[in-house]
């Protein structure tokens, strides 16, 4: 070890406390960088598994290989490994309700493909002999056809055949061409399992045949076999070569006609495949899988994620080299004196550059590994973190991998960070004139005009005040850092806390707007009239209520409107010219809702009306929320009355039957009494409407709605998953209905959103902190650095009798001076960002109003002033506890 | 009469092996309005001997009385506030604080005592200083004999009971070295002030009226 390096290591050692500052400050900042890597890598790695358990675990699949073919492929060095299936063929299965999936299809798979091949079990296990088979659930779901494990069932199996062609499962059953199953022969399996519907590329959406799989006893004595196979890395490169190898075509033409990118007429198409050739077999790639796999950023989601991962490293690359940078700058400052003299006795420039970048060496050795270490440990922890909240939100788990890539960014980026940080030090370092150095003249360089402080300074805080307020302003540069990473802080913390809370109260706001927790959207028949008063009387349900959705038109006049509607809608009420240049009447549609009798008595009996006196009427909700843009183009919403109709007032009209099957546009007559004007709602309807509504009981249904009408019920359950569950049994068990339904439980939607947000405000707050921690680590050596080196100046002022107590308001009040700047600027910007970030979530919308994020705000007034007077009292402690003489007397020397 | 008076003073930096007696029993004690000069050579403990009388440090045995008062009895606080009023301290490194501008820190004293600045005063000072045209330079805008000079204002500004200078001039060369003197002799004619200074400069001491000789912490001579 040269005798420089050896005085860098003892000087690290001299100024312990800022090594080690400086050496956390660089592992938050490489732990940071592992983490986001390791949490790409592993969403990367995540989504490669979701993928090999959705679709399998292959890259390619070929059909019809012959023997030959197999064992040629086994020899591939491409390959890795193999997995062989043998289509047995199909078999008519009797009692299958879907008349466009009439049949079994049967397959064998060896070993490896019963592994890897993406079989979920719902029930029971893997086949384990030839006479054991997995059906799958869609055979009842979709099917009708209910078999059980442990049931035997018998097939006959054969080549599906249609005016003499062999057809696949690529080939649709189709019911106007006649087809039959030749070659048959009669299997007898056990039925030891049930597995989920195979992905499309292995059972297309309009594939025939349900796909049944027993166990291939022996994959060598197979004549022909559909073989999946998983290229070896070497192999996934190049795959497009690899394949075209295996196809043994035109390898250029393959890619070109099979790469990314290429848009090709239909002539060049045609050439291109001319010039391929016949491929030896039928190849299907399971793409998604091959993408993911053969590049690091090869897809979409890991794109998106990609460039929020290049921000996120930016942020942190920025922060550090700012942070980690100003310790170098101290420790050189520091060491002014000791590089002068070396140059004096003949260092040279680059001898004194390598000693920095030496000193940094060290830094980064100790720094480094561990802030690997640690941040492999928290993108597992936060793995876990993310998998508990939204778990349940995905479909897959995110699996946390151990990634040497992830290790090596983060390792790159580190040295790229401290060499960027140590780069400007090693220059001024290397320019040191030795005795400008020696005599450390450089470094003071104030201007009398530059330094001024307020009378009212001095008159209020005294001497001391003023010393410290010209204090700041000659340190402008060195307090600069500090300032400017409180105020990042400060400002990143009040935006992000905003953004957080935002996210809760839209949640709260969505969920508290509602007075039902569980919304079911259908299509009405029949069946489901049946079932609705089963569903009103599931256990818990508190309240029940059904909504059907029509429209009346009417002849309006302008006395019907408001003055306030009319003002922004003045055509209302009002005849106009066609086209034609006739006049036409002016028709009003006004939307109707139909609501299940026993809620409409409810509802009117809440409105203090009597049922039996209402029960033919209908209740105007009348009050609108309408948008609008002032002349500057503001956006505003005013609430207002629509009509001027009143109570006895009627409405005569017509109401357009939609989805008749029978009678296509066919209208109905309406003229109904108006029983009240009210902005009471009934359950589940919105309070804010862009439009009056009108709502009517349940002996309208068959009147005014056909019986397939769209519709909705909304419940309040005391137990809304429970009651979700029961109505998807209801639902699951009728088996003829055709129409849709879809159920939404909010409870569970808002617990979802919660939980989701929940993980983005441990991310964003974790994130936020440790760049807090880089922060302060700088702070920390900014500030004890600045104390130390005006410690000869502490000295003098106590020679000349500066009091202990005097001497530690100076300091506090220098502490207070610039924490009030740093939150000066960093609590507008704060604020600033956190409107902004209001602005763009909840543009336009009413729901929430903008409030200041006065808690976040208090936070950092309290975490900053905190944060300097602990670290101004650590350095007073140490510099009180000098000898005044002994100070003075060292700096002498 | 006695503005000074040592009695007895030692101290011992460090304990057993590393023991240095750095002043061993020493007394004298000094009239108002004498210049005197400690001369002796590096480690005979005549700058120990100025911090103690200075009140910067404390002794390890015996007494040092400034105006008949024992200083020593003051606790830190109580003694800080009788050194802005009583003593004027000079270094050979001048010791500014950089920030201030020559009038701010040669009134640093009384600003700490919240005392008003007789403008006077002040200006008759700097004029003695030669100091009128750079009374708004910071000390980084000044030669070395201007800020030595600066710091003898700042301890001149109180009307100190004594002022101790600890090798005023050992960082000059001999122009400003004999003008810095000069200054301090003027000052006790001037204005009868006590002086006492340190240097190991024999031409120099030849401007006091009495030399103390100073070797391995005692004194060997006057």
């Amino acid at each position: 070890m040269t005798l420089l390096n050896r005085l860098t290591l003892k000087n690290l050692k001299l100024n312990k406390k800022r090594t080690i500052v400086t050496v956390i400050g660089i592992i938050l900042s490489v732990a940071l960088l592992t983490a986001v890597a390791s949490m790409f890598f592993s969403a990367r790695e995540s989504l490669i598994q979701f993928q090999k358990q959705e679709q399998g675990n292959y890259h390619y699949s070929f059909t019809s290989v012959l023997q030959e073919g197999v064992q040629e492929l086994k020899q591939n060095r491409k390959i890795e490994s193999l997995y062989v299936t043998k289509t047995l063929g199909y078999a008519k299965l009797d009692g299958v309700e879907n008349e466009y999936k009439p049949y079994a299809y049967v397959k064998e798979f060896d070993q490896e493909a019963l592994e890897n091949m993406s079989i979920t079990l719902t029930e029971g296990r893997l086949p384990e002999n030839a006479n054991e088979i997995l059906i799958p659930t869609h055979l009842k779901s979709n099917g009708g056809l209910a078999l059980k494990v442990g049931e035997t069932i018998t097939l006959e199996v054969g080549t599906r055949v249609s005016e003499g062609g062999v057809l696949n499962q690529f080939n649709p059953f189709n019911t106007e061409v006649p087809e039959e199953i030749v070659d048959t022969q009669t299997k007898t399996y056990k039925i030891v399992g049930i597995m989920e519907r195979f992905a499309y590329r292995i059972e297309n959406y309009e594939a025939p045949g349900y796909t049944f799989v027993s166990y291939l006893e022996d994959s060598d004595s197979v004549k022909e076999a559909d073989v999946y196979v998983r290229y070896t890395k070497e192999g996934l490169k190049d795959y497009l070569r690899t394949t075209a190898q295996i196809l043994e075509v035109d390898e250029e033409a393959y890619v070109a006609l099979n790469g990314p990118g290429a848009a090709f007429t239909e002539e060049e198409h045609a050439e291109f495949q001319e010039k391929v050739g016949e491929p030896k077999y039928d190849a299907v790639a399971n793409d998604y899988l091959i993408t993911l796999e053969s590049g690091v950023f090869g897809d979409s989601t890991l794109n998106a994620l990609a460039s929020a991962v290049v921000i996120v490293v930016i942020i942190i690359i920025v922060t550090s080299v700012f942070c980690i940078k100003n310790s170098f700058d101290i420790s050189i400052t520091e060491k002014i004196r000791q590089y002068g003299m070396l140059a004096s006795i003949g260092a040279t420039k680059k001898q004194i550059k390598k000693n920095v970048y030496y000193e940094a060496m060290i830094l980064g050795a100790l720094g480094i590994p561990l802030g690997i270490l640690s941040g492999v440990f928290a993108a597992f922890v936060l793995i876990q973190i993310s998998n508990l909240f939204i778990g349940d939100m995905l479909d897959f788990d995110l699996v946390f991998s151990f990634s040497w890539l992830a290790i090596l960014f983060a390792v790159v980026l580190g040295i790229v960070t401290l060499l960027l940080s140590a780069r400007k030090s090693a220059n001024r370092a290397s320019k040191i004139a030795p005795i400008q150095a020696i005599r450390n003249s450089g470094e003071i360089k104030i201007r009398a005009k530059k330094i001024k402080s307020p009378k009212w300074v001095k008159k209020v805080f005294g001497i001391g005040g003023e010393i410290s307020y010209k204090n700041l302003q000659r340190s402008k540069k060195k307090y600069r850092t500090t300032v400017v990473s409180i105020v990042v802080c400060v400002s990143v913390f009040i935006a992000l806390s905003s953004f957080v809370n935002l996210a809760f109260d839209t949640i709260r706001a969505e969920f508290q707007g509602t007075d039902y927790n569980l919304q079911l959207v259908y299509q009405n028949n029949e069946e489901i009239e049946e079932k609705k008063e089963e569903i009103r009387n599931l256990e818990g349900v508190k309240r029940f209520i059904d909504t059907a959705f029509t429209s009346v038109e009417f002849e309006a006049d302008e006395e019907q409107f408001t003055d306030e509607y009319l003002k922004v809608y003045p055509k209302a009420g009002k005849d106009y010219k066609d086209e034609n240049g006739e006049m036409q009447k002016y028709y009003e549609s006004l939307d109707v809702r139909v609501i299940n009798e026993e809620a409409f008595q409810e509802y009117v009996e809440s409105l203090h009306l009597k049922y039996e006196e209402v029960k033919e009427k209908g209740i105007l909700l009348n009050t609108v929320w309408v948008s609008q843009y002032d002349e500057e183009g503001k956006y505003s919403q005013i609430e207002m009355e629509q009509y001027s109709m009143k109570a006895g007032d009627r409405i005569k009209g017509q109401v357009t039957l939609d989805y008749d099957e029978d009678a296509q546009n066919a209208t109905a007559d309406l003229d109904i009494e108006i029983a009240k004007v009210t902005d009471e709602v009934p359950m589940g309807m919105e309070e804010y409407r862009a439009s009056a509504s009108l709502v009517v009981g349940g002996s309208y249904y068959g009147k005014i709605l056909n019986s397939h009408h769209h519709a909705y019920i909304y419940i309040d359950s005391e137990d809304a998953g429970k009651t979700q569950e029961e109505i998807e049994e209801i639902f699951d068990n009728m088996s003829s209905y055709d129409g849709y339904y879809h159920l939404n439980n909010l409870e569970e939607n808002a617990r979802m959103m919660q939980s989701f947000y929940t993980l983005i405000s441990i991310f964003l707050y974790g994130f936020i902190t440790v760049i807090a921690l880089i922060g302060v680590t700088n702070i920390f050596n900014t500030i004890t650095t600045n104390m130390n080196l005006r410690r000869r100046e502490f000295a003098t002022l106590k020679s000349v009798g500066m009091t202990k107590k005097e001497f530690n308001r100076m300091i506090q009040l220098e502490s207070f001076f610039y924490g009030m700047k740093s939150l000066v600027i960093g609590i507008p910007i704060g604020c600033v960002l956190s409107y902004l970030i209001y602005h763009v979530l909840a543009g336009g919308e009413i729901v929430i109003a903008y409030s200041l994020p006065i808690a976040a705000i208090l936070i950092s007034i309290i975490a900053v002033f905190l944060l300097i007077t602990v670290i101004m009292k650590y350095s007073i402690g140490k510099i009180n506890k000098q000898n005044v003489i002994e100070t003075i007397r060292n700096e002498n020397i | 009469m006695e503005i000074l008076k040592v009695e007895n003073l030692t101290k011992i930096y460090g304990k057993d092996s590393t023991e240095v007696v750095a002043l061993d029993h020493v007394s004298f004690s000094v009239q108002k309005g004498e210049f005197v000069a400690i001369v002796g050579a590096s480690g005979s403990g005549k700058s120990t001997l100025l911090h103690l009388i200075g009140g910067v440090d404390r002794p390890t045995e015996g007494k040092v009385y400034i105006d008949g008062k024992d200083i020593f009895e003051f606790d830190d606080d109580k003694l800080a506030i009788f050194r802005r009023r009583q003593v004027g301290l000079i270094y050979q490194f001048y010791n500014l604080i950089p920030i201030l501008n020559v009038e701010e820190n040669i009134t640093l004293p009384l600003s700490l005592d919240n005392r008003e600045v007789g403008e006077e005063k002040l200006n008759e000072l700097l004029k003695t200083l030669g100091m009128e045209s750079r009374r708004t330079h910071l000390p980084n805008e000044l030669s070395g004999g201007q800020q030595q000079r600066t710091s003898i204002g700042r301890a001149l500004i109180t009307n100190p009971s004594i002022i101790l200078a600890d090798e005023p001039t050992g960082n000059l060369d001999s122009k400003a070295s004999d003008e810095i003197v000069e200054l301090l002799k003027k000052s006790n004619w001037d204005y009868n002030q006590t002086i006492i200074m340190i240097t190991h400069d024999m031409e120099i001491a030849k401007y006091a009226d009495r030399i103390l000789k100073l070797e391995d912490g005692r004194i060997v001579g006057e």
